[in-house]
């Protein structure tokens, strides 16, 4: 297992380099003068450019950004979002709000999918069935954002329950979730509907399995049997789900972070995709790319957790 | 309600189980009737979809969502079976039916601890501890070595026969009454068979247990049962006592069936029944095994037949037994076998 | 166990309740609450052009004069912030500063004319490369050598002594300009009018600076800048909020009536709307999509802007036979209906077939629009002559008929025009789409519109990988314009390397060098006059294609008291004067 985690780990940081390497010579390509300004006097803006190494060429460019990471473990400084400022830095403040948001989508998209499916699959093609597989359909196919804004108008302007914005200022996290509740609902919706649909298929198999009917025949009731029994078993192929579905989230947070002004990546990435601040834009991709590698690897590991074929099995 | 025999531990009268289906209401079990007496063995046998493993899920109350108990009783214990409530069934089903599945391989849980699997259903009773102890004792008793170092390993760690007395520990577990073997052994390997086999006579003799024994396979049932009833296409054919059905068959199918058995010397099938059996949605005119009788008679085809009594116990649905009937004598090659079988059992 | 969930699911409710109602404490603190659309990146005010840095530093950092309402709330004049007084006049072009003795940083660290010439020197550094550097050396006024110094590089061939910023005594600077001004330039080259200008805090400017000298981290965060105005700079929440408060210490603190003002950074005008809608917002500023809902509100006001809306003519497109002809532009010129663009395209702005904006000369001694003046309404007529704002079919379609002629092209030959713009910019996209029907039925079928778009590039960038496009919009604006009309032109020189097309004329560059010289400059009647010389160069050569003037439409809350009853040009609403009426 120990050695298996290390390959993994090395394998993981090969692909960073790869992200890292592909992001730069990507953002890089793109034509953009970082400092056009008509109100800039293009003398200093070639200055700027010469002293960011920006008039070399790339593959020199790259060499410098290299260089810096290894010898100094740099990865340079923001231009033109927070021009001065280490990129890491940057990025440590606007990690939390993002990290908030985006484990409590998955912290309540968790559960009540979970709930949705084991509810449709237990009464499939009922009522209750017909009408949540109605909603998931609707919720899988509607982007967040979309979500989001009807949300922020009728919750905050029609019935204003919820803040518009995000409050940056509470003096309690209890205070400051509360002002995140609807982006948390916007992001959480697909997920849900996700889970739900996934675990809804899964269960419907599992419930026609034979364990199913001798832990019937041992006296277990319908919901205890699906609970102790089905549900696990369903977990397997769920968990696959949850990969696609981080990334998923932290997708529709690009947007709608922005949306209720929540101080996050989200809107950190387009600013600087947008601003051509390349060292800022690659510490973010490489931010992204490695946030999903380890949901990778937790997921494989997780599979072991739920499912003893693979973890005890393994090391043959 | 009550049952008049005190012997008569279970009784299924006239049991009628339809599927609904895209084309009509499928015919699974068309009045079926038996007694299960304590300590007694009952076989049923046919061939799959006789409807044999139909009737025991009539009897545990697992019948799939599609299926509804047309008429019938199943009676237990003052109760019918066929009209408790979930709840009430829960109690009855592992604490006072147990069913061993035919499937080792998919009966369990993959993904659970196979002690987990046992003691889940202790543990409505008794502490963990004294499950454990519980179940440790009934993976011995089934024949599972080092039971300690079993129980935490998870059903794939288990060959066939083992898992299958995993499956017999489960359904023992609840300390039932009566055990229904749902073709036990068809999905093992012939060795282990055997093994199994003994298994359940044994445990039966030791906890006086009353068992319904399902299979396709008459050559399993004669070191089994006590009594048996062959069914085709959801109806008893012929039902007596083990001696009865296999030195005295009376049904066409019954023979056909015995033809069927492997010899066990020269592992040679006699014969097979040709044809298969009829599309229950639409059941034929008169008896169902009719078309695929060698035997038939023109009434076959137009009338179903009357169970005729052999003797107290003996009884079977042809009208070859009608007193009108043409003598027909069961193949000559059966007959040698019989003999044979006759004398092997005064040898031993 | 159902009974039990429900109760769980009650109390989880009843506590987000409580969370939520708790810290509504109302207080009697006066708060504006204002908002920006995108976070300053940086405070330091020497290397960032983005615009959004003048609310904290005209809010939180000092000047040496500060423009503020006269009382009858119907102008503004200028008082000494940091300087004790108004600049005393020493000769022509020589000017001095008398600083304000008791003027102190926020942490009581005093200001003194070493602060300025330390801000300065640093602002003006060869190395350093501030984007801002030339708002200190040519802006309202020009300072002697003080280009020349900042764009010297490391050939040390201008010393800091050559240029025209000295320290006379602690108390006193001494300012030399290249040619001679007014008081109200050297006024407003040197107020909150001009972000640059804000001194910077010595100790941390250095403990930012890198071992090169070539980058400082002043103003990367809060802990890295100070104030000295009069607000202080409490909470700053990176792309969040601005929180300031009042600065009691303040000199001219009687000024100031806020005693909190809260900015919250709302890119989406959605939120803004909601916001704005349920009273959290004291102000708001429509877009061209929202305008509609509120053009009727007795909120709302407005006031022009230094922005005229336009569309550069590339000269050099390799697929376009009729490209580089003035006949073929001039035809362009006259197919744009501006009064439909403007009104319904742009959302309520003004159309206009001239380039010189309506803020041009606000800034002036005497205040006179170069629009307003003789010369500038003469220009406007001559374009209306044409057609309303130069609309006119026919000399459209005279134009292009003359355009085949002068390329050799034959009649027939079916002209198609690439427009190309940023596909977020709707107004332009609804622009563009108009012309696409339109100028069809303009040119009777001879003309066809495609469109393209920068595909994220910026408009410069995308104009380096392609020279096949014949349109591009653009909105380049030059605040010195206020001062000096003609510098609106400033970007279609040839000497401007980064100009947004490749058409250059002689005769209008001579003409632009006439209104750049000295003697011009310094009389305002014949600047007026050279500028519109220049204009009409400019109309008969169509170097581009003006459409649209811009109009800002403000709303403001009920609740906030303006310090003046209309809108001043060069000073605006004053709103950091305003108060806070219940």
């Amino acid at each position: 297992m120990f050695k298996y985690l290390l390959g993994r780990i090395g394998a993981m940081l090969l692909t960073l380099f790869l992200v890292m390497t592909l992001s730069f010579w990507v953002i890089r390509l793109m034509p953009m003068s970082i400092f056009e300004n008509p109100e800039v006097s293009p003398e200093i803006q070639a200055q700027l450019e010469a002293e960011m190494h920006l008039d070399k060429p790339m593959i020199v460019q790259y060499f410098y950004f290299i260089e810096g990471i290894v010898t100094r473990g740099d990865f340079g400084t923001s231009v033109k979002v927070r021009p001065g400022l280490d990129v890491f830095d940057i990025l440590a403040i606007r990690i939390p709000p993002t990290v908030v948001l985006n484990v409590f989508s998955l912290l309540i998209s968790l559960p009540l999918g979970i709930i949705v499916g084991v509810a449709a699959a237990l009464q499939r093609n009922k009522a209750t069935d017909n009408v949540l597989s109605f909603l998931i359909v609707i919720c899988i196919s509607v982007p967040s954002f979309v979500f989001a804004s009807l949300l922020q108008y009728c919750l905050t302007y029609v019935w204003p329950i919820f803040p518009t914005l995000y409050d940056s200022q509470a003096t309690t996290f209890g205070a400051q979730l509360y002002s995140m509740v609807l982006p948390i609902i916007a992001l959480a919706l697909n997920p849900i509907a996700t889970i739900g649909r996934y675990l809804r298929g899964e269960l419907i198999e599992t419930l026609n399995s034979d364990y199913m009917l001798l832990a019937r025949t041992k006296g277990l009731s319908r919901t205890q049997a699906t609970i102790f029994h089905a549900f696990r078993n369903s977990l397997v192929p769920i968990a696959n789900t949850i990969i696609p579905m981080i990334t998923g989230i932290m997708g529709g947070s690009l947007v709608v972070e922005k949306m209720f002004a929540v101080p996050g990546m989200g809107g950190l990435l387009i600013d600087s995709i947008l601003a051509g601040d390349h060292f800022l834009t690659v510490a973010l991709l490489i931010f992204y790319s490695a946030i999903s590698l380890v949901t990778i690897l937790i997921v494989d590991i997780s599979y072991g957790l739920i499912d003893p074929r693979i973890r005890v099995g393994g090391g043959k | 309600m009550a049952l008049h025999d005190n012997d008569t531990i279970l009784r299924v009268q006239d049991l009628s189980v339809s599927f609904r289906a895209y084309g009509g209401m499928v015919r699974a079990v068309r009045g079926v009737s038996f007694d299960l007496r304590r300590g007694e063995t009952v076989a049923i046998v046919g061939e799959s979809g006789s409807g044999k493993s139909v009737s025991t899920k009539a009897i545990m109350g697992i019948l799939p969502a599609n299926a509804v108990i047309e008429g019938g009783s199943v009676l237990y214990d003052g109760m019918d079976l066929t009209r408790l409530g979930e709840e009430e069934m829960n109690r009855i089903r592992g604490r006072r039916i147990g069913l061993v599945f035919q499937d080792p391989m998919s009966a369990l849980n993959p993904i659970m601890k196979v002690g987990h699997q046992i003691t889940e259903v202790l543990r409505k009773r008794m502490n963990k501890h004294d499950a454990k102890a519980r179940a440790l004792a009934l993976m011995e008793a089934v024949g599972i070595p080092d039971a300690p170092r079993r129980f935490n390993q998870y059903p794939f760690q288990f060959s066939g026969g083992m898992r299958q007395r995993i499956v017999i520990a489960i359904a023992l577990a609840g300390d039932p009454e009566i055990l229904i073997c749902d073709e036990p052994t068809t999905a093992l390997d012939v060795t282990v068979q055997a093994k199994i086999l003994d298994l359940i006579n044994q445990i039966k003799e030791e906890r006086h247990l009353s068992v319904i024994f399902i299979t396709h396979d008459l050559g399993v049932v004669a070191h089994m049962a006590d009594r048996v009833n062959v069914m085709y296409a959801g109806r008893i054919v012929e039902t007596g006592t083990a001696e009865e059905i296999f030195f005295e068959p009376a049904h066409p199918y019954t023979w056909a069936l015995l033809s069927s058995v492997p010899d066990l010397q020269t592992h040679e099938r006699l014969m097979s029944i040709p044809g298969t059996p009829p599309n229950m949605i639409y059941p034929p005119r008169g008896d169902a095994f009719a078309a695929r009788n060698q035997y038939a008679l023109r009434i076959d085809f137009e009338q179903e037949p009357p169970y005729f009594s052999l003797s107290d116990t003996h009884r079977a649905a042809t009208w070859l037994l009608h007193p009108k009937a043409p003598k027909v004598e069961m193949p000559e090659i059966l007959r040698e076998r019989i003999k044979r079988m006759k004398e092997e059992a005064a040898h031993a | 166990m159902k009974r039990r969930n429900t109760l769980v699911v009650l109390g989880m409710t009843a506590l987000l309740l409580a969370v939520c109602l708790l810290p509504a404490a109302a207080s009697a603190e006066k708060v504006l609450r204002y908002y920006l659309t995108g976070d300053c990146p940086i405070l330091n005010g020497h290397d960032s052009v983005d615009v959004s840095l003048d609310t904290p530093i005209s809010y939180c950092g000092a000047f040496p004069y500060r423009a503020v309402p006269d009382e009858d709330g119907l102008g503004y004049s200028y008082v000494g912030d940091l300087a004790a007084e108004l600049p005393i006049q020493v000769d022509e072009t020589t000017w001095q500063i008398k600083l304000r003795p008791e003027a102190k940083w926020q942490n009581g660290d005093p200001i003194n004319a070493d602060t300025f010439i330390y801000s300065y020197k640093m602002l003006l550094d060869p190395v350093l490369s501030n984007q801002m550097a030339d708002f200190l050396s040519d802006f309202n006024i020009t300072i002697v050598n003080a280009k020349e110094y900042s764009l010297q590089g490391t050939s040390n061939t201008v010393a800091w002594e050559d240029v025209g910023i000295k320290k006379i005594d602690d108390y006193t600077l001494e300012i030399k300009t290249t040619s001679p001004c007014s008081m109200t330039s050297v006024c407003s080259h040197f107020s909150q009018n001009n972000r640059a200008i804000a001194p910077v805090y010595e100790p941390l400017y250095e403990a930012g600076m890198n071992a090169e000298r070539t980058n400082t981290t002043y103003g990367t965060t809060l802990d890295m800048w100070m104030s000295c105005g009069p607000y202080t700079f409490d909470t700053w929440t990176f792309d969040s909020i601005q929180i300031y408060k009042k600065n009691p210490d303040y000199w001219l603190a009687d000024l100031f009536h806020y005693d909190t003002v809260e900015v919250r950074v709302i890119p989406e005008m959605n939120a803004r709307v909601e916001l704005w809608e349920s009273g959290m917002l004291d102000y708001l500023s429509p877009d061209a999509n929202t305008i509609e809902t509120y053009i009727d509100d007795p909120r709302m006001v407005e006031y022009p802007s230094l922005t005229v809306y336009h569309i550069d003519v590339n000269c050099k497109n390799p697929e376009n036979p009729l490209c580089g002809t003035v006949a073929w532009r001039k035809a362009l010129y006259h197919a744009m209906n501006r009064e439909v663009i403007a009104e319904s395209l742009f959302g309520y702005l003004e159309p206009s077939g001239t380039y010189v904006n309506g803020q041009a000369g606000i800034l002036s001694e005497n205040a006179l629009l170069y629009r307003d003046s003789e010369p500038g309404k003469a220009v406007a007529e001559l374009v209306d002559s044409w057609g309303p704002y130069g609309y006119n079919p026919e000399l459209a379609r005279e134009y292009l008929a003359k355009a085949y002629e002068e390329a050799g092209v034959p009649e027939d030959t079916v002209i198609t025009v690439r427009m190309a713009f940023d596909e977020s910019d709707t107004a332009w996209k609804a622009t563009a789409e108009y012309l696409m029907e339109e100028l069809p039925v303009i040119f009777e079928g001879k003309v066809q519109l495609e469109i393209d778009t920068y595909a994220g590039m910026s408009t410069t960038d995308y104009k380096k990988t392609t020279d096949v496009w014949d349109l591009s919009p653009n909105d380049w604006s030059r605040s010195a314009s206020r001062t000096y009309p003609y510098t609106c032109f400033y970007y279609y020189l040839s000497t401007y390397s980064s100009h947004p097309n490749n058409f250059f004329d002689e005769e209008f560059e001579a003409q632009y060098a006439v209104c750049d010289s000295d003697e011009v400059k310094s009389d305002y009647d014949r600047m007026l006059e050279e500028t519109a010389k220049l204009e009409r160069i400019y109309l008969d050569k169509v170097i581009q294609i003006p459409v649209v003037q811009h109009v800002n439409y403000d709303m403001f809350s009920t609740r906030l008291k303006l310090p003046v009853s209309t809108y001043i040009p060069g000073f605006g609403w004053g709103i950091m004067y305003g108060d806070i009426v219940e």
